[in-house]
């Protein structure tokens, strides 16, 4: 019952920032419908091995990525900057459950988001994404593989603002492993034409591993030890990363830099 | 409190608050009457749906101190709580302060530099200087504790009587029309006695000190206050 607090503290206060500035979202939403489906147009038309449906979907999870990835550390920015982060740190919620709840409301705009440049794109492309749906199996497994990506997605997000306690600047590299995962996670390059090293890169980033099992889906493959790593993946991530959050806000609070900007 | 900054800019004033109250555990509807009746003690009800960022800075204080009355504290922290505000504004956060404690019996703890504000508000003070106490006790007390009487004598200027001043290493200065203001403890009688009877002996006044001339001469300028 507690939690509705701060989610309905979280949902008032988004809402407030979307009234006041619709105008930069709505040209936010035309600007990735832009860049997606450019990008999608010409992956599509020019690599007969990645096949439409995972790059689709990999494309919309990539909306997800690039929340989930800054969500953590511009939400620390923020709290820095107006130096609300001490007045949200002596409310009844703590600091990482506080930022959890913001990082689901922000996740429910995503789905909208998703909504709004997905639609058009499914309806200019017409990619075959019932695939990942046409068994129960599969529906499971992708349903499970994108709730992984996602936790997965978040941990680095919040592991990326953990290491922004320390060093105050960190926060801008989220743009950088936004690009990262774009262009290595398989979703623009396929993973099979990858070379080697880049390969266990790729395994590294937080969406590889899924988008070569969404991939594998594509084209009637179950890769159950890909699945499995996947799911082990997302756990490991986010575990360490709220341990190192934690840590990390000790750390600060006893050096005196808590609301350091 | 820490100055104003705990507030969002680009939220609305009371939407600030209910978004506090929320994190607080608070009800809406009991959260509606507290900001109500806060906005109203503040005098800022009309400003509630403006955003924070277009509030002045003495709006955005009382916006604080209401935010740090939301949960119906007994004691509340404030830090440095007249900075950036004109004499206007900082007169009034001190009346809301005052009116506070008187109505609500709430207790506020107080870092600040201004001397003044500390003497018109407070009860009990504690001087700090490098992370230690110097002094601490009730405001009147310690006023009267570190109290030393002055008196201001003012003499004709002429170089006998500027050699004199020199000599004696007293603060002294210069005026208008050839007098000179000197400023002379209490405890150094013969001085006193020596400058009333020179030739160029005008006038003198005994001198009553504030808080923060006391504290200025007590400590310097790197000494706060924890009141």
């Amino acid at each position: 019952m507690g939690t509705m607090y701060v989610l309905k503290a979280e949902i008032l206060k988004f809402w407030y920032d979307l009234k006041r500035y619709k105008f930069n979202y709505l040209i936010g939403l035309l600007a990735t419908f832009i860049f997606l489906t450019g990008i999608y147009r010409g992956v599509t038309s020019s690599s007969e091995e990645s096949g439409n449906a995972t790059t689709f979907i990999g494309l919309i999870l990539w909306i997800f990525a690039a929340r989930c990835i800054s969500d953590a550390s511009d939400n620390l920015f923020e709290e820095r900057y107006y130096g609300t982060i001490e007045q949200i740190s002596v409310t009844r919620f703590s600091l990482p459950n506080i930022f959890m709840a913001r990082f689901f409301v922000d996740l429910l705009f995503a789905v909208i988001r998703i909504f709004f440049i997905g639609l058009p794109m499914f309806i200019l492309f017409s990619p075959k994404i019932g695939i990942f749906f046409t068994t129960l199996e599969n529906s499971i497994i992708t349903t499970i593989v994108i709730i992984s990506i996602i936790i997965t997605l978040y941990g680095f997000g919040l592991l990326l603002a953990a290491l922004g306690f320390m060093f105050l600047r960190i926060g801008s590299f989220s743009s950088v492993f936004q690009y990262l995962i774009l262009f290595f996670s398989g979703i623009v390059i396929p993973y099979e034409s990858m070379p080697q090293p880049l390969r266990a890169f790729s395994n590294l980033l937080p969406m590889g591993l899924g988008i070569r099992v969404l991939s594998g889906i594509e084209k009637n493959m179950l890769l159950f030890k890909e699945i499995l790593l996947t799911i082990l993946y997302s756990i490991l991530i986010f575990t360490v990363a709220v341990i190192t959050f934690k840590k990390s806000v000790r750390h600060v609070k006893q050096t005196g830099k808590y609301s350091a900007y | 409190m820490e100055g104003s900054r705990n507030l969002y800019g680009y939220l609305p004033g009371r939407i600030n608050l209910l978004y506090f109250a929320y994190l607080h555990k608070i009800s809406k509807k009991t959260a509606e009457k507290r900001i109500d009746e806060l906005l109203e003690l503040m005098g800022i009800k009309d400003f509630q749906n403006d955003y924070v960022m277009d509030y002045s800075s003495g709006m955005q204080k009382k916006l604080s101190i209401s935010l740090c009355l939301l949960t119906e504290p007994s004691v509340v922290f404030l830090d440095e709580p007249l900075s950036a505000l004109d004499v206007i504004a900082a007169e009034e956060i001190t009346n809301i302060i005052k009116n506070i404690v008187k109505e609500k019996h709430v207790t506020f703890i107080i870092a600040s530099h201004r001397m003044d504000f500390v003497e018109k508000v407070t009860d009990r003070v504690v001087w700090l200087k490098n992370g230690r106490i110097v002094r601490k006790g009730s405001t009147h007390e310690l006023k009267s504790l570190t109290a030393k009487q002055m008196y201001e004598v003012y003499l004709r200027s002429n170089d006998s009587v500027e050699k004199v001043l020199s000599k004696e290493k007293v603060e002294w200065e210069k005026m208008a029309a050839g007098i000179i203001k000197c400023k002379c403890p209490s405890e150094n009688r013969s001085l006193l006695q020596r400058l009333i009877c020179l030739n160029e002996f005008i006038s003198v006044e005994k001198v009553e000190r504030d808080f923060e001339t006391i504290f200025k001469e007590e400590y310097g300028n790197n000494v706060r206050s924890e009141s």
